[in-house]
């Protein structure tokens, strides 16, 4: 008897819950990387690629790379698939081998990759390909812009050398907030 | 200064755990769409400590939900699934001897625990005719993990059935993730009786495809001189299989895999015990759009059972999945699903089951659909519907509330009600096999009934800890029984138990700092048992559970290359009366090397302290062994 009249209760709160609603929208990620989806952003609409790097020069896709387990989940899409850098719309593609690279105009390598990193950076060589990560020690490794947190604040440092043997050309404008690493300018 | 700052996160961090509900400050979190309008100058003058240094997806789950990763269970030196369990509270995992387990949730903890579900990649390896898992005989190469979900209580719509009080979901490695490393080798032993190795070979198969096969063996033997044959204890265990993943095309995934096994143990319930089986399983991604997508898997399996009862058992299962977003706040997702299994008893003259041979059809279907009422607030309704010929037709609805506080702090609320299916072990069982009997089955057994009330909370304090609890207060009916009058023989197996249990599961995970993380997890169970009816144990065969468990683990890197973990463990005493087992406490201890990308070795010692201790017993199977400090070394090697 107690149990059915517990039963009862149940289902009328059962029922009360989902009577008692009204409005809609989705849901959010995580802080921190909706801070570096935001910045890979500011970094595609800074830098420019030679022609060859696109089938047809004006109109085809930047394609943006992730290396390794992808640590933004919707977020990076939310962020760029609505956006067009010039005309070039962009596309998203997770990799998961490296021979895949070379498509890439951005590479995103994951912190799960930090002990591949030498045979990533390898695969990209002197490709016209932007190479970012969060991982500690990237720029110096040989990558092109390593994300950092500092006092609490999302930064970026930059390897010259290695941006220079790229081909690809970076916003005066970005190099001037970025702590610079390597070679002269 | 920097010591000082971590004795203040500690402190803190017992501080808060001490209250359960925090005082709200408000924080300023702008929307993606606000910080693409926002400079880069400004950009880099926001502060986004804010935030867990390990996102997970998992925040907003409105379930009591803790995923161990890959990492985690490399560190944990564990050698097996039960092992790994032991690194939650949200499940009570208690070793019974060397091979066997007693892994429940939520209470109801026994060898042959039955309101739980067990799924490796989708696959169910929860035995539905004899409700229980036989985890002696589970075997996995376990660098092939990716991570393990564990769901205390009852799962939502999208689980199948027995999800009562928890669920096991193991999730496997992409091929192409293992062909990272195309060889993997490792071996494992005590220095003594034990001696386990493995190998597995992955590669691409051009850029669309990926493959993996492995093959795994362990031996076990302890024979000490002065002891009669039957205390000795020989096993073995020999698994192979693979895994293939094709992407066909941008749209669509096929996932293949299967495993061969074979397990000889001279100790179960002091018979020689062998399963023999294998399975093969296939699932078929498609994406028909950006918001709508279905997947369509089948597993066949086979298990051979031989030793006190011998059983063979075959299942087929077909299973489709659709789901899609109406609009953007509601995603509606629903599916079929048909299972076939037959079973082959071998019984004994003084036990078994009649008949020998059946025969089981199981329809099921489900629909879910989540909506998000505001930005911050998500209602999803849910039930799943079934009907096999054990059974009338039922169904197990869920309704579960989420709400966001703010960016770090989630609530979430629901009601569920679930069954523990009638199996063949509840119909079919009878003592002796030939009349008069002293048990004839349970001709008017119906399911198991549960009513779970839950509600959590999770919250990211000082950015770095992530605070989770979780409460429930369930409602058991039509629990099974079994009751014998001798004065009017033969007894049933009836539905004449019920119960209800109320507790609690409260966690902090995080990282104190760069090199050192640690992970505090209690739980709290209270149950009560009512006995209606007669029957034979009481009660008692509904579990065998303590009140309060702690697990510490602290992970430790001393240098880039050398880690350091411990891993302790607190039950309190199990209760039931003639097998009653005292309060323990264990520590678990690895130390690990890696002196280069290719090898790593590790030692671990199992039960640091206390050098022998008893973790279970039950009134049918008797007492537990004593579980004996152990130390085991391992080698991996990858290329």
């Amino acid at each position: 008897m107690n149990i059915f009249f517990k039963k009862r209760v149940a289902w009328f709160l059962t029922v009360l819950i989902s009577c008692c609603c009204t409005t809609l929208n989705g849901q959010e990620g995580v802080v921190e990387y909706r801070f570096k989806a935001v910045y890979l952003l500011n970094f595609l609409q800074f830098t420019s690629w030679p022609d060859s790097a696109f089938r047809d020069k004006d109109y085809s896709p930047i394609i943006v790379g992730i290396m390794g387990n992808d640590p933004f989940g919707k977020i990076l899409d939310e962020t760029m698939l609505p956006e067009k850098i010039d005309n070039h719309p962009i596309v998203i593609k997770r990799l998961s081998s490296t021979k895949e690279i070379e498509k890439c105009h951005m590479l995103f390598v994951s912190r799960s990759e930090q002990k591949r990193l030498s045979q990533i950076l390898q695969s990209v060589g002197d490709k016209p390909i932007l190479t970012v990560s969060d991982i500690p020690d990237f720029a110096e490794s040989g990558g092109i812009i390593q994300l950092y947190v500092q006092d609490n604040k999302l930064k970026f440092s930059i390897n010259l050398n290695s941006l220079n043997s790229s081909g690809v050309q970076i916003s005066s404008k970005l190099l001037r907030l970025a702590t610079l690493v390597g070679g002269n300018y | 200064m920097k010591r000082f700052i971590c004795k203040y996160k500690i402190f803190c961090m017992f501080l808060l755990l001490g209250s359960l509900i925090r005082a709200q400050e408000d924080r300023f979190f702008p929307s993606t769409e606000e910080l693409k309008k926002w400079s880069l100058e400004q950009l880099m003058e926001t502060d986004i400590t804010i935030v867990s240094k390990n996102p997970s997806p998992w925040f907003k789950s409105a379930a009591s939900v803790q995923v161990i990763s890959s990492e985690e269970i490399r560190r944990s030196g564990a050698r097996s699934i039960p092992e790994i369990l032991q690194l939650t509270t949200k499940f009570n995992v208690a070793q019974f001897n060397e091979i066997r387990w007693a892994v429940s949730s939520r209470g109801f903890n026994d060898l042959a625990a039955n309101k739980l579900q067990v799924l490796i990649d989708g696959r169910s390896i929860f035995n539905e005719w004899f409700a229980g898992v036989s985890w002696e005989a589970l075997d996995i190469l376990l660098d092939d993990i990716e991570r393990i979900e564990i769901i205390s209580g009852p799962g939502g719509s999208l689980w199948g059935t027995n999800a009562v009080n928890g669920i096991i979901n193991i999730i496997t490695k992409d091929a192409s993730q293992t062909a990272r490393e195309p060889l993997y080798v490792e071996a494992e032993s005590n220095f003594d009786q034990f001696i386990s190795g493995a190998i597995r070979y992955s590669n691409r198969l051009g850029t669309d495809a990926a493959f993996r096969i492995y093959t795994k063996y362990s031996h076990y033997d302890i024979t000490p001189a002065a002891v009669a044959d039957t205390l000795s204890l020989l096993w073995n265990q020999f698994q192979t299989g693979l895994r293939m993943d094709v992407n066909l095309s941008e749209s669509d995934l096929l996932n293949i895999q299967g495993d061969i096994y074979e397990f000889k143990s001279n100790k179960i319930a002091g018979a020689q015990v062998k399963y023999q089986g294998g399975n093969i399983f296939a699932k078929w991604n498609h994406k028909i759009s950006d918001r709508s997508n279905f997947s369509l898997k089948s597993f066949f399996d086979y298990t051979q059972q031989r030793g006190l009862l011998g059983e063979d058992l075959t299942r087929g299962d077909v299973e489709f999945q659709h789901e899609t977003y109406l609009d953007p706040s509601n995603h509606f997702s629903w599916g079929l699903g048909f299972r076939i299994a037959s079973d082959r008893s071998a019984n004994l003259p003084e036990i078994g089951f009649l008949p020998a041979n059946a025969k089981n059809s199981q329809y099921n279907a489900f629909i879910q659909d989540e909506i998000s009422l505001t930005n911050e607030f998500k209602v999803t309704l849910g039930s799943k519907f079934i009907k096999d010929d054990y059974s009338k037709f039922d169904f197990q609805p869920r309704v579960q509330l989420a709400y966001s506080l703010s960016e770090t702090d989630f609530i979430w609320a629901a009601v569920t009600r679930s069954l523990r299916k009638v199996s063949r072990f509840d119909r079919d069982f009878f003592l002796p096999t030939q009349p008069p009997y002293i048990i004839a089955g349970g001709p008017d057994f119906v399911s198991e009934k549960a009513i779970s009330y839950e509600a959590g909370f999770r919250s990211l304090l000082m950015h770095d800890y992530l605070f989770d609890a979780s409460f429930f207060y369930n409602n058991y009916d039509d629990l099974r029984s079994v009751e014998i009058d001798l004065a009017n023989l033969p007894g049933t197996v009836r539905n004449g138990l019920s119960g209800k249990s109320y507790g609690a599961e409260v966690s902090i995970t995080g990282e104190i700092n760069d090199w050192w993380r640690i992970k505090t997890a209690y739980a709290f169970l209270q149950k009560f048992i009512y006995n209606s009816g007669v029957d034979l144990y009481g009660g008692a065969v509904e579990g065998n559970d303590s009140k309060h468990r702690v697990i510490i683990q602290s992970l430790i890197d001393i240098t880039k290359d050398i880690e350091f973990d411990l891993h302790f463990r607190y039950s309190s005493r199990l209760p039931n009366i003639g097998a009653e087992v005292p309060a323990y406490a264990a520590l678990n201890a690895r130390l690990g090397w890696q002196p280069n990308d290719f090898i790593s070795l590790s030692i671990s010692v199992q039960n640091v302290f206390p050098k022998r201790h008893i973790e279970f017993s039950s009134l049918v199977d008797g007492s537990g062994e004593e579980i004996e400090r152990q130390v085991f070394g391992k080698l991996t090697f990858s290329l």
